[in-house]
This record gives C-alpha cells, structure tokens and sequence, in this order.
C-alpha cells in the first residue's frame, strides 16, 4: 500500500527473514518456503540473541544453538516463551529510541504489558492482514461502506490494540459512516450503546450500501440478543455486506454462546450469509492475522507456523490433539516472540479436513489453558509484582 | 436417563416446566410469618446427622450414590466427608453455633435491652435467602442451607446443572427428619444452569438476600441481576500461605510440615498454603531453604497418595513453571522440579504472594516481617489462612502482623486446612449475615417482661402416646457432658445427684432471672440479699446467685447464715430492701431481730422459694416491718430448674409456667389421667428442649390445680403462660381412711383463724385400733394444743367428719420446740408429714 519498499533493520543478517515477509500470497506453500522458513528463523534467533540479554540468557538456561536450526523441523525445538511472560515484563531487543509503536494488552487476569514495535516489525504486520483482506476479497476500494464498529471510540491518545485495528480495517472500504458500539463517556470511560447499533444498523439497511461489522462478538450478539428481546423485524443488510470479529469474549465470558449460535443469529437477524461471517484471531504478541475462511477454519499463513504441545510434556503433537497452541514466526525484530507459547488449547488440522481450497492446516481454538482460580487474587498478585519490580 | 423431577419445592419434587411456573410466581410466594423454629431445625439436623454417620442409613445411600454416579466424589471421599458433615449437623454443634454467632439459642426471641425502658431486640430472618451454591464443593451449598434455615430464613438452593442431585436429596431428607413437618416450608433446592437468566433474574428478583459462593464472574453476574435492596452475602475463593521465622524455616520438622501441606488434599483447599514466606530478605537463606524443602518433598510427597491434575490444571502448572524458569534470566529465581513432575518448588526473590497452580506447586518468597503489612494489604480480601511457624518470642508479634496485614486465621503447619466447630468463616460469622437484628419499643409499661416468649403460648408436644410418668424416687439426668452437680431430692428419700452442662445451667439461670423480674424485683434499684441456704451441693444460694448475677442487680451473698444478729446488722448498714430466702430461715431472722428491723423498715420486698409463707406470717411481716411484697422469687427444683415464676397479678401460690423450659401436666392423685378444671392433682413436667437428659413427664412430688382460663385468654399481665396455684408437696396430701387431707388446709386455717405464724408439723401414725393425726405446734407461739386442734375440726370438714362423725380417725396436738421438731438432714427444710404408719 505504501511505496516505499519496505526493510528489515539489517539486511544482510535478515535476508530470509525479508524475503519470507516479502511472501504476498497468504495460503500458498511451495515446499521450498519450508527451508526458507527455517533460515529466516536462524537469522531471527541470532538477531534476538545479538540484541536481547533476556534471550541470550534464555538460550543458555536452554542449552540452545541457533545453527541447530536446519530445518522446518527444527523449528519446533526452539525455546519458546509463554506469551503471559511479555505482559508480566518489558523485554525490548532493539534501543527505545528505534520503538516505532508500543501496545498496551490487558491479559485475560488483568496484567497490563506493554509490547514494542520497531517500524519494520510494525508495517509488516500491517501489511500481512492487507494481504489476508486482499485474498478473501474484502477490499473493494471502490465500494462506500458503512461501518459498525464494536470496539472502543477513537481517543486521539487511544493506546488500545484493538480500537487502532479496527480503525485500520476501514482502510479497505472507504467510510461513509463509521459508528462506534463502545462510546466515550467524556469521562475516561466508555459504554456499550446497543440502542445506537440498533439504530444504525436500520439507516445502513434503508441506506443500500454494503455494511462491515467489526469487533469484539459479545457486543454483536447483546445486539442481536436486544433486537430479539425487542421482536423487532429482522433486517436485511445490503449485499456485499461483512461480520468480522476479533478479540474474543474477554470480559463477558460467562455470556459467551458458541460461534455456531451467534452465527446463525447474525444471519437471522442482519441477514448476511454465515460465510461473510468471520472471526479472527491474533494477539499482541503475536500481530500474525489468523482470518476464518469461508468454514470458518483458521488456517496458518505462509509467514507462521503451528506447533500443539502436550500440556503434561510440552513436546510437540500431531494433528488433531488438544494441546498448548504455540506460534512460530520470523518476521518480529523488536521482541524475540518469534516463538510463543499461546495461554489457548488448540488443536492442528490437515487442509483437508476443510476442503475450502486452503492448502495450510488450520487450528481451532479450545478455550484458555489452565484455571486461574481466583482471578481477582491472580490480578492483585500481578499488581503486586508489577509493584514490586 | 434424565430425572423428571430434579427440583425439591416445599415439600415436593418437581419437574422444570413446574419449576419455571413457580418461579415466576417466586416474588408473590407468601412467607412464613414465624422464622424456621430452632427447635425443629436443631431435631432435624441431630436426626440427620445420626442417619449420616450410620454407613447403611437409606438417605446416605442415596447421598452416595448420587455423588458416584455424577463423578462429584469418589468412594474414598465418602467417608471423612459424611463424617466431615454429620460433625456439624450434631445438635451441640449448632447449638454453639448458635450461642457464638447469635449470641443466642433462642436467636428470634425479642429479649430486653436493659431493664429500665421498654426496649426489645431480637434478630429477624431476612426472608427468602437464595443461595448459590459453588461448583467444586458438593456440600456447601448444603451447608449454606442449614445456615440459612438456623437464621430463619426461607431458602432457595440453586445448584449448578450438571451437579449431583447431592443438594436436593439432602434437604428432602432433613424435611423428613423434622417431626413438626414444618421445615419443608422453608427449603426449597433446584437446578438452573448459570446460563438461564431468564429463571435465574426472576429468583434474584424475589430474594431479599443472596448467598453467592465461588468465583468473581458467579458473584458479579449475580450482583446485576440482584435487586438493589437486597442484601448480596458473597463468599469468593480465599488464598493461604506459611509465614516462618528464619531459625523455624530450617528445623527438620518444619520443613516436614510445610511438605505436608504442600501434598495434602493437592492443595485445593482453600486454606491450603500457594506461598511460603520466609523472615529473610536475603536470597542465599531463601534458595537455601527451597532446596532443603525440596529434599524433603522428595521424601514426603511419595508417601502421600496422589491425585493427578486434570489437563486444565497441569496446563497451568506447566505454564507457571515455564514462566518462573524464564524468570531466572531476568533476577533471582528457581524452580526445583520432581524428576517424575509430582512436585515443584518455585522460588521468587519478590516479596508479593503469588498464587500457585495447586498440585503441590509452592512459591517459596522473602518477607521480612517489617513488610509484612505492606505486601499483605493488597490483598488482603483474599486472604484466608496464614500457617505459622516461630518461637513463642515471636509468636506476639507475627501473628499481630499477619492478622493485621489481612490474614482471617492463624494456624499450626500441618493442621491449616482444620476447623473447629463454631470458627467464623474467612472472618465472617455466617448467621449474623444471613439475619437482621431488629428492636421494638412497646407502647406501654412492658416492666417484669423480660422477653416476648412470655406473651405467646407454646402448644403440647406432639407425642404420639405419652411416655410413662418418672416418679420422684426415680429421678436421674445422667448426662456424660455434664460439668456441674448439685444434690437432688433434699425433702424425699436417699439424696441423689442432678446435673447440669454449663449452657444448660446458664439457661436454667437466666429464665430464673427472668422469674424474679416477673416477681417485682427491680434489677437497676433494689439492693437484694441472697439468704438462700448454702453448702454441701446445694442448689439454692448458688442457683439464686446466678440469677441475681444475670440481672446485674446489687447483690449481697450473704446465705442462710446462723448469725442471724450479724445478718440484721448487714441489712441494716448496707441499707438493703429485698430480701432472698426461705420463710423459716426469714422468719427466725425478723423474729429474733424484731427490734432492729422493725426500727430500720428497710426491708421492702422479699422474694421467698421452698416453702411458704402463711397468711399471719405475712400479716406480721407487713405489719411489723413494713415488707410491702412478699412474693414466690421462684418455684423451682434442683432437678429440673425454675418451673414457675409469680407475676404483680399473681395470688398466692399461683404461678405462670416457665413454658420455654418445661410442659406442664396436671394429673389426678390417683392415676395417670389428665385432672379437669381446677381440681388437685400431682404437677407432671416435660422438658421442652428434647435434647435434655432430664426426665420426661417428671412427676416432681408437688400438688396443686390449674388456674382456669378461656383459651388464648391472658392473665391480667399480659402473659398467656398457664397458671397454676401450688397447693404443696404429694406428701402434703396424705390418705387416712377415706380421705385426702392437704397439709396446706391445716396450715391455712391455723394461720388464718387461730392467727397462728409459727411452724406446723403433722405425724401420721397409727395405734392397733386407728390411724392417728398428731399436730405439732411452735411452743410459745402463741397457741396451745387444744385451741390449733379445735380450730382444726372447727374449720375443716374432712377432718371433722373422719374425727368426729365416722370416729375412724384420731386427732392430738402438742406444743414443741424449734430442735424437736424433725427436719431434712440435706436442707435442713422442716419435714411437714412425717409418716410413721407401716402401711
């Protein structure tokens, strides 16, 4: 989308990890990539390593040699960290001034981290979901579109992940209107406005033009939950219309209703086709964008790869066991979560258990890792910690 | 297969489109307008506790199998737990639950305030009581109940959908054990899934208070859908620690207790430590000691059986673990793993406690004491139990700065996870959370009511057939908890033992109080001495101290002592007004003081017990001394405590029954049948309280009537309690040829007709032809033999006609003196019949 090219810090010491972000097509694998991905992953470990004491001391607690990585297979025996120990410490692997942009997520206990970008690590990223959006179709940059967006109400000083990405997902369909589900108080707060979504949503059906839908799902299905509530006439959003979410139940949980359900009440009651329905999934950690295709199966893009670890043993399994959900990517030079291990279950896939045309596995989430049995506790102890640090 | 009928309501088991019907009509459900009486719910709970505690008791065979059938327990749970629960169900328990927590075992009973004003408190029920029982203990919600009904309340269980029938089985079988039948109007048990709001908000919507127990998202999904009135009681998951002195943290037997509680229960409890805490800040010391841990878990951890985290906890495990290993290439951290991954040591140089993923995972952490506070505070509404290792020179201050940073218990390593019966829970009482504690001011002089029990009428125990009478001789209240003994049976046969546990005694005492505020004694004025006789196990004195002593009235405990000069004296110099004690002992004392108390006429009121007065030894006394009052302080019994009590409205020997304590029988002198109307018979006692070990239908050896009244109507006081006039002791009434003649009606006539005020003995005895009446008089009393004998026949009938007409009886008096005249070896009470006759 921009024009100029866009480069890794270091050139000669990251080629491959350039060439394997420079990958345009998400869902192609020509096995040739698999070497590529294996050297990209050796160039990011030494960079890591060249500029991280945390990592360099990890890969000795590790007994770990980055030239060890010859393979694609290899891959998986290299040292990992979980991703609740980026939002419990500040880890940085480039200098504070080369921070292009910095991430606060709130984990699911309530732990506040900050996660660094430098400007490559950052627009990669970005360009990654152009790509996705770009594969399934979702950019029509000749198509006015109106916009629901459940997240949170722009703030020019918004440090939060997901209100920036869904802004930035407007970019591919230019806005006529833009409506925000979470409005700003004026007091440092924001409320959920299910009347306001309702009422939008019947403008955009009287205004004919094609609809995107975009956030967190418990707030889509309170508004569909309302519009039942309320036995009001079902609407029929334009044709062309989208339903893209992210960022899961946090916070709601306990109201949490399975996909299939919610599915099936967006279609009933906004009458988009399930397979314009889509979640996502992607953390701060880990900016890969994981898209549903059309059966709404998350597939692995070209530039990561999936690995499912026993909860027991942490050693890697096969296909179609429940495991920890571990990512692997070369593409981030500012914290070295190249390899992270997700606090989500999730099991890996062959492509043909899809059959959407996908060539890559795809992973399906099983519900968070562990029981954190008092979060409240666990929250006041990560306070504590923070404190104490 | 599906169970139709999964919900308990009331009484009855129904099924979910019933269930959704009442529901909806929850908010119109009328209340009980008394609160779940005690007395039932402490029946029920001892009768269930016993079923419980027996392997083969139909309701624990149906607990059991529901709890195996669900995966809620396994068969080695079963036993600790039922015993765990048949312990707190057991009649003391609750009754110290009670008196702990309520102050009282007869919590809804609006009792005075004090004693000059018409002030009344009681706690009161907050009406239905929704309780939501958390999802990883089967019995809590179960427990929570019992909390709920001792407190009054209606209550409403909610268990979770996939949880055993455990919750609805139980209560049906406590409805079962309750002999009133009217504790099924007070529970009710279904199962609603947390994801049907549209039932759950209506029985929030109806519940005057809501008993959340489990995690936070429970209790705030909860907290929106309550209304706002309503009282929200949460109870959230609470987090434990050990706290050790440095020179504790490295003895054997310490690191072999922390060991143990690491493995015990795989640390699921509540009051299972996550944390170890050492009085260091120095991380040699600390590393030091997580690997000498370490060795002794090694040791331990395999001699204790182990139940393996599911996948959901050894996820967590694995990722704790992962992230502390990391830790060690940012600061000071170790993790010491089994090689076999049974056990894991994480030690941490930040002071903070961290919650550990269980399955004998423990933080070892630096706290030096004089950050205690400080680290604690934070979360200190987590904070349950802190076990505690150190000498006796620190134990002060450590436990003041655990409890002070938030800790709700401090207890010995090894035994955090115990309890006793009646602790608080995470440093709350339950029962006063589930109650109100409410007041009345009557609109009126409500003086001598000490409590609103006595307005009301308590109804006839439900006995399908009455047990047999208890005669006087076979008198016992053998009770292994017995802690207090007192002789028995001073006035009839061999002296035997009657006993008391102290919170019996202790209630005994404060309806005794009760009885002398009944009488006119006024507790914040009078200045009373206690005259009562005292020594080798006598009840009186001591009994009437008590009394006193609850009243807080001034007190002077002077008993029946002999130095009736010095007795005089004290009452004069100590300006007491009321005195305490028996009529002979009273009127020696007035007689032989007769100077100085007649000058001093101090001596407003007296409150007599034992025996009676006379009708001229009232006379004399009012007359002579001036005593305004001179009422019954207490009829009463060393056997079985205060019977009755005399209110202002009272004629003489007329008292109200102490109905919370005792049912009362009259039955015919003859024969075990009920008299009618207001004829004499022999007073027959129950206890109320079906946990006391005193006799039932005691037949205590006194005689007297009813004092008739409509049904319902009160005595001109206000009380409803039964009256009944006490004509004396069966000995009193004695048979001779064909009738019954009374002791009373003698003593009566001399006093009123022959103004006669000294003592009366009568000897039955018998020559070869007849039986043969002997009077003994006081000599110098003021009445020959021949005037109280002509008095005698003159007056009363029976006696004349057996004398006189049909000659079958012989009639004598003499006149005796004090020493002569036969007396109880025990109480030194004068013997008023002395029967010598060998029938």
């Amino acid at each position: 989308m921009s024009g100029e090219r866009l480069q890794v810090p270091d050139a000669k010491k990251l080629a491959a990890v350039q060439a394997v972000a420079d990958l345009a097509d998400p869902y192609s694998f020509p096995t040739a990539y698999d070497e590529l991905f294996a050297r990209a992953m050796r160039e990011c470990i030494a960079w890591h390593a060249g500029h991280c004491d945390f990592y360099r001391r990890m890969l000795a607690l590790r007994a770990f040699k980055p030239d060890s990585v010859k393979n694609l297979k290899d891959c998986a025996r290299i040292p990992f960290v979980p991703a609740n120990f980026f939002k419990m410490h500040e880890i940085i692997s480039i200098p504070k001034s080369a921070v292009f942009a910095h991430f606060t997520s709130s984990g699911t206990t309530g732990q506040k981290s900050q996660i660094f970008f430098d400007r490559w690590s950052f627009s990669a990223g970005q360009r990654m979901v152009d790509a996705v959006f770009k594969h399934f179709g979702f950019v029509t940059p000749k198509t006015k579109t109106n916009y629901l967006l459940y997240s949170y109400e722009t703030e020019a000083d918004s440090t939060l992940g997901t209100a920036y990405t869904d802004n930035y997902l407007c970019k591919y369909a230019p806005a006529k209107n833009v409506f925000h589900a979470l409005r700003r108080t004026g007091t440092g707060a924001h409320e959920f406005d299910a009347f306001g979504c309702i009422q939008s949503l019947r403008d955009y059906e009287a205004h004919g033009l094609p609809v995107r839908i975009f956030g967190f799902p418990a707030f889509l299905y309170f508004t569909l939950k309302r519009m039942r509530d309320l036995k009001m006439k079902n609407l029929r959003l334009p044709p062309g219309s989208l339903i893209f979410l992210g960022g899961g139940w946090k916070g709601h949980a306990g109201e949490a209703v399975s996909k299939e359900e919610l599915y099936a009440l967006a279609q009933e009651r906004l009458g988009i086709p399930q397979a314009r329905i889509r979640d996502s999934f992607g953390a701060v950690e880990h900016p890969i964008p994981y898209c549903e295709c059309a059966n709404h199966r998350f597939h692995v893009p070209v530039w990561s790869r999936v690995v499912i670890r026993d909860v027991r043993t942490l050693e890697p399994l096969g296909f179609g066991k429940p495991g920890f959900l571990q990512f692997l990517t070369p593409f981030l030079t500012s914290i070295p979560a190249h390899s992270v291990l997700m606090g989500d279950l999730a099991s890996l896939h062959p492509a043909s258990e899809c059959g959407c045309g996908i060539e890559s596995p795809f992973f399906t989430v099983l519900g968070r890792a562990g029981t954190s049995k008092n979060k409240s506790c666990a929250l006041a102890a990560a306070e504590l910690l923070g404190a104490s640090r | 297969m599906k169970n139709p009928t999964p919900h308990f309501w009331l009484g009855e088991w129904i099924g979910d489109a019933e269930l959704e019907k009442r529901v909806a009509a929850l908010d119109a459900l009328i209340l009980p307008a008394e609160p779940a009486p005690t007395g039932a719910v402490l029946e029920a709970c001892e009768r269930t506790s016993r079923a419980l505690s027996k392997k083969n008791s139909p309701l624990r065979k149906r607990l059991e199998r529901a709890l195996l059938e669900s995966g809620a327990a396994s068969k080695a749970d079963m036993a600790p737990a039922f015993s765990e629960i048949a312990a707190m169900l057991g009649r003391a328990a609750l009754e110290t639950k009670l008196k702990r927590e309520l102050g009282s075992k007869r919590p809804f009973l609006l009792g005075r305030v004090s004693y000059d004003d018409g002030l009344f408190e009681a706690w009161a029920p907050l009406g239905l009581l929704v309780h939501v029982a958390p999802q990883n203990s089967f019995a809590t919600g179960t427990l929570s109940v019992i909390e709920g009904l001792l407190s009054g309340n209606v209550n409403f269980l909610k268990t979770g959908g996939a949880e055993p029938p455990f919750a609805q089985l139980f209560l049906e079988g406590l409805a079962q054990n309750d002999s009133s039948g009217v504790l099924k109007n007070y529970l009710i048990a279904a199962k609603i899934s947390s994801k049907r709001a549209d039932i759950l908000s209506k029985v929030f919507a109806a519940a005057d208070a809501v008993a959340a127990w489990g995690g936070e998202d429970a209790v705030a999904s909860i907290r929106k859908m309550a209304p706002a009135g309503a009282r929200l009681i949460e109870w959230g998951h609470r987090i434990s620690f050990i706290y050790l002195s440095e020179a504790f943290a490295s003895q054997a037997e310490t690191l072999e207790r922390v060991a143990y509680e690491c493995c015990h229960q795989e640390q699921l409890s509540c009051s299972s430590p996550q944390c170890v805490c050492l009085d260091t800040d120095n991380w040699k010391t600390l590393s030091r000691f997580a690997e000498n841990l370490a060795k002794t878990l090694n040791r331990i951890s395999p001699k204790i059986p182990r139940v393996p985290p599911d996948d959901a906890a050894a996820a967590e495990i694995s990722l704790v673990t992962q992230c502390q290993e990391l830790e060690s290439c940012l600061g000071q951290a170790q993790v010491i793993a089994a090689k076999d991954g049974s056990w894991r040591v994480l030690a941490d140089a930040r002071p903070a406690l961290a919650p550990s993923p269980l399955h004998r995972t423990i933080w070892v952490k630096p706290l030096p004491r004089q950050k205690i506070i400080q680290v604690l505070r934070p979360m200190k509404s987590y904070l349950q139990t802190a076990g505690l290792a150190c000498g006796v020179e620190d134990v002060h201050e450590l436990t003041r700065l655990l409890l002070s940073g938030g800790a709700a218990r401090v207890r010995k390593i090894g035994e955090m996870t115990g309890s006793y019966s009646g602790e608080p829970h995470d440093g709350l009482y339950a029962l006063p959370r589930y109650c109100r504690r409410v007041s009345v001011q009557v609109p009126f002089d409500g003086r001598g009511i000490s409590a609103f029990d006595e307005l009301t009428s308590y109804p006839p125990p439900a006995w399908t057939s009455p047990p047999a009478v208890t005669p006087k001789e076979e008198f016992s209240s053998e009770n292994p908890a017995a802690r207090l003994f007192f002789k028995s049976g001073g006035s009839t046969g061999k002296p035997k033992l009657s006993t008391f546990t102290y919170d019996q005694y202790d209630d005994d005492m404060w309806f005794g109080a009760q009885g002398l505020y009944a009488a006119g004694l006024d507790p914040e004025k009078d200045r009373a001495m206690n005259l009562f006789f005292c020594g080798g196990l006598y009840g009186g004195f001591i009994s009437i101290f008590s009394a006193l002593e609850r009243l807080r009235v001034a007190q002077f405990p002077m008993a029946a002592h002999q130095d009736l000069k010095m007795v005089a004296q004290a009452i004069v110099d100590y300006k007491v007004n009321a005195l305490l004690g028996m009529p002979s002992y009273l009127m020696n004392l007035f007689e032989q003081n007769a100077a100085l108390l007649g000058k001093y006429r101090g001596v407003t009121k007296i409150f007599y017990g034992g025996e009676h007065f006379t009708e001229a030894q009232r006379r004399y006394l009012k007359k002579r001394f001036g005593v305004g009052l001179i009422r019954s302080g207490a009829y009463g019994s060393v056997d079985i405590g205060p019977m009755g009590f005399q209110c202002g409205r009272c004629a003489d020997g007329v008292h109200h029954l102490q109905q919370k304590l005792h049912f009362l029988e009259i039955l015919k002198l003859d024969e075990d049948r009920p008299v009618s109307g207001e004829e004499v018979g022999r007073l027959v006692f129950s206890p109320r309280d079906p946990g006391s070990p005193k006799p039932m239908r005691y037949a205590i050896g006194d005689v007297g009537h009813w004092i008739s009244a409509e049904p319902g109507e009160p005595c001109p006081c206000g009380r409803l309690s039964p009256r009944f006039k006490l004509l004396g002791r069966v000995g009193d009434v004695f048979r001779v040829g064909s009738f019954f003649l009374n002791y009373q009606k003698f003593a009566q006539i001399l006093s009123t007709h022959a103004d006669y005020a000294g003592e009366l003995q009568i000897c039955l005895q018998e020559d070869s032809r007849k039986e043969k009446i002997l009077l003994r008089v006081s000599k110098g009393a003021g009445l020959s033999a021949a005037q109280c004998a002509a008095a005698c026949l003159k007056h009363y009938g029976d006696l004349a006609q057996a004398v006189t007409g049909d000659k079958t009886l012989l009639l004598s008096a003499e006149e005796t003196r004090p020493e002569d005249f036969e007396r109880s070896a025990a109480s030194g009470k004068l013997l008023r019949v002395v029967d010598t006759r060998k029938r």
